[in-house]
């Protein structure tokens, strides 16, 4: 409630902070507008127009008085100068003549409904019939002098008239302007004042807001603290909790392990391998409860270190295989032996990725296989590099585990594909998205990035791309150990018999790396091959028929080396088997059973 | 002979400097000035008629202004050459109307701004009813910033009278 209150105090603080906004830019907008029309050029110019009329009016009315004033100094002791009747004739009309054109004869049109153009049309017409008198006196002759002076004297009333006009429209447009000017005053007074009292509020407003923002802020930064804090405890809390009960679990596994070498029954064993597998399980779950609380916290540190790439990657895969149970779930390895013999990484961590996802797929994987693939990448290595090994070239590798089983569900694969968060996200109701999570959070410390699929073929696919660090690249397959054994093996012909199309496929690319001939891969030995065989590998004998057996023997007879797994479902097949292949089919491992095989001058069941 | 030689010399130049100053107007006069010049014809004072002004090098603007509709072409008196004849030691003018009404007028106006001294509107001298006989015109057209009260106001007409002061 308190919260929902905040909220709505905050749209109301913005509305109010918006809307004084709208009126602080309306009144400055309008006092700008009514300052440039106050002083626009269209006013002063109709001010300026009132001002002259003013002027040329009374200009008149001074001319008039003078002319008649130098008219009545003549007499005939004082003629006329040449010239001087008409000069002052002039003058006078052409205060008239300013007084009928452009703006101001514009203007007095309208002066006094009309009557004032009306008068000084009046005067200019009874001036012009005074030409013919004025250029008889400019002749001196002065006989009609008096007649022209009454005359004048008789215009004199009507001249005032005019100026009266004027200057009463003058006048009543100077007081029209006054109170024009007086209401743009006040108006203009009103705008400044809801100016003045906005500008205040909004200050205020904005001063409050300020004030909201940063208690905001500081409350912000003390619930950071407390994340930190939180976060810190968690760390410290998950330490010693794995800490205090790994040593009681470690005891109870071992406790159960001892127990299983006292006779018990196979009830009381499936019993213990229960204990067993559900102590190991918890164990696993709160070291990976620990790395995921060191990871949000940046207190993981990374090892790296130099390692033997394809022997530690197969230790990794036959380490997470071994819980399996063989006879349901086949594990093969392919590992592209191009890749660097030696090469820099976290070991422990790629070990605990790949066995956190080879786990993860037995537990989806019902029966069926899972393979895993090493190769690298055509994904461009990252610039960062491990702090001990600042100048170091790196390459990508791609590590990819696929099974045969349900596949993945949408929920799981949305989790691994939604963006990495510093904060552990909300599993799904799914106890193995937090292994999965911890291999995608440890991929993307290390500069990886693990994605997942679930093809159509069925089952589900994690690529794993990750950088590794050499000083020089060295093949695997140019490395003391495999030298020697694809050497051995170079030119060699096998035949593999197989149910699964893609575990012969796999295994055929084991063989063909290692320098091996794969003529045939087949589910049954319908004919004898016509070339040398020199070693005959079966991973299924289901299909294997009676005829299949007599061709297998005939092969045996003539010296081929037979390695079978070691779940086979017929006797036969044991019985013919040089070696029995028992675990994982791991790539190199396979290389060096078959070099054994070839050098050991025995026919016996051996399990690798 | 070289005395008579001379002599011929020096009474040419003084001849030729008679040429350089002021005659008397033969009919009505039409401008007056007054104040601080060194070139007068009459009690201190430089009178000229309109023959007089006519005879002075010609300047021309075209030119709309407040008081005549439409653009016209205004000539007049080159107001330099008409200072130099003068003598004009001063820096400002007074200029008066015919109606008694006065201006001041900076020289630097006619001899940096350009006005000029107008004498015939299109070629046709401008008579009392036209306000001539002499207008101060500004050469508005060309230079706009002139387009103000301050400069419409100095663009006095009908003047007679011109006193030169410091």
């Amino acid at each position: 409630m308190k919260g929902l209150t905040k909220d709505v105090r905050s749209i109301m603080m913005k509305r109010l902070t918006s809307f004084l906004l709208v009126i602080f830019s309306c009144t400055l907008i309008a006092s700008v507008v009514l300052y440039f029309l106050a002083n626009s050029n269209s006013t002063k110019h109709v001010r300026t127009t009132y001002e002259s009329s003013i002027w040329s009016s009374l200009q008149l009315q001074v001319q008039s008085y003078r002319f008649v004033d130098y008219l009545k100094r003549l007499d005939k002791d004082n003629p006329p100068a040449a010239g001087d009747v008409l000069f002052y004739y002039d003058l006078l009309m052409s205060r008239i003549d300013l007084l009928k054109v452009g703006s101001v004869g514009n203007r007095i049109h309208y002066y006094g409904d009309g009557r004032s153009i009306r008068i000084l049309n009046f005067i200019s017409a009874e001036l012009e019939l005074l030409q013919p008198n004025i250029v008889q006196i400019e002749n001196n002759d002065l006989s009609n002098l008096d007649k022209l002076i009454n005359k004048l004297h008789f215009l004199e009333p009507q001249i005032n008239k005019f100026v009266s006009l004027v200057n009463q429209s003058s006048r009543a447009y100077s007081v029209e302007q006054r109170e024009q000017i007086l209401e743009e005053f006040q108006l203009f007074k009103y705008i400044m004042l809801i100016f003045i009292i906005n500008a205040i509020a909004l200050f205020l407003v904005l001063m409050t807001n300020i004030r909201s923002t940063r208690i905001a802020v500081m409350k912000a930064k003390e619930a950071e603290h407390q994340i930190e804090n939180i976060a810190q405890d968690k760390t410290h809390f998950l330490a010693t909790m794995s800490h205090e009960i790994n040593t009681p679990l470690d005891r109870v596994i071992n406790m159960s392990k001892l127990l299983r070498t006292k006779g018990l029954n196979n009830e009381q064993c499936q019993i213990l391998d229960t204990i067993e597998d559900s102590g190991t399980l918890l164990l696993n779950l709160i070291k990976d409860f620990s790395d995921l609380s060191d990871i949000a916290s940046d207190n993981l540190v990374l090892d790296y270190a130099p390692f033997s790439l394809a022997h530690e990657l197969e230790k990794s895969i036959k380490f997470a295989a071994m819980r399996s149970n063989p006879k349901a779930v086949r594990v093969l390895s392919y590992i592209d032996l191009t890749l660097p013999d030696q090469a820099i990484y976290d070991n422990s961590r790629l070990h605990q990725i790949i066995y956190n996802l080879i786990d993860n797929s037995f537990k989806f994987t019902p029966s069926g296989h899972i393979s895993i693939v090493v190769r690298m990448s055509q994904t461009k290595a990252p610039q960062w590099r491990p702090s001990l090994y600042p100048e170091i070239p790196a390459s990508m590798i791609q590590v990819v585990i696929k099974d045969t089983g349900i596949g993945i569900s949408d929920s799981i694969l949305e989790m691994l594909q939604s963006p990495l968060d510093s904060q552990v996200p909300n599993f799904p109701e799914n106890k193995y998205c937090l292994g999965l999570y911890l291999c995608r959070a440890l991929a993307h410390l290390m500069h990886g990035e693990l994605s997942c699929h679930s093809p159509e073929s069925g089952g589900s696919e994690f690529i794993l791309e990750l950088p590794i660090f050499h000083h020089q690249i060295t093949p695997i397959q140019e490395g003391k150990a495999a030298q020697a054994l694809v050497k051995s093996l170079t030119n060699k012909n096998m035949i593999i018999l197989e149910a699964s199309d893609s575990v012969a496929h796999l295994m055929a690319m084991q063989a063909n790396a290692l320098g091996l001939n794969t003529p045939l891969h087949t589910q049954i030995l319908n004919q004898i091959p016509e070339q040398k065989i020199h070693y005959i590998y079966i991973g299924d004998d289901s299909m294997l028929d009676d005829l299949s057996y007599i061709n297998l023997q005939k092969l045996v007879n003539t010296g081929s080396q037979l390695v079978a797994d070691s779940n086979l479902s017929q006797n036969r097949t044991k019985a013919l088997a040089h070696a029995l292949y028992k675990g994982p089919l791991l790539h190199l491992n396979m290389g060096h059973a078959l070099n054994e095989l070839a050098h050991q001058d025995f026919i016996s069941s051996q399990a690798y | 002979m070289q005395s008579l030689k001379f002599c011929l010399i020096f009474i040419s130049l003084i001849f030729s400097s008679v040429s350089y100053s002021l005659e008397l107007p033969s009919t009505r006069t039409l401008l007056t000035v007054s104040g601080l010049i060194s070139n007068t014809n009459k009690d201190s004072n430089a009178i000229f008629d309109r023959y007089m002004l006519d005879q002075l090098p010609r300047s021309s603007i075209s030119t709309h202004t407040p008081w005549n509709e439409g653009k016209h072409t205004y000539t007049g008196f080159n107001a330099q050459e008409f200072f130099d004849l003068l003598g004009v030691e001063g820096e400002n003018l007074s200029l008066i109307a015919l109606n008694d009404y006065m201006i001041d007028i900076p020289v630097k106006d006619f001899t940096e701004v350009g006005a000029i001294f107008a004498t015939h509107m299109d070629g046709v001298p401008m008579t009392i009813r036209n306000k001539g006989p002499i207008m101060i015109v500004y050469p508005f057209d060309d230079k706009p910033k002139l387009k103000n009260e301050s400069y419409y106001g100095k663009s006095i007409w009908q003047v007679n009278q011109i006193v030169v002061n410091q």
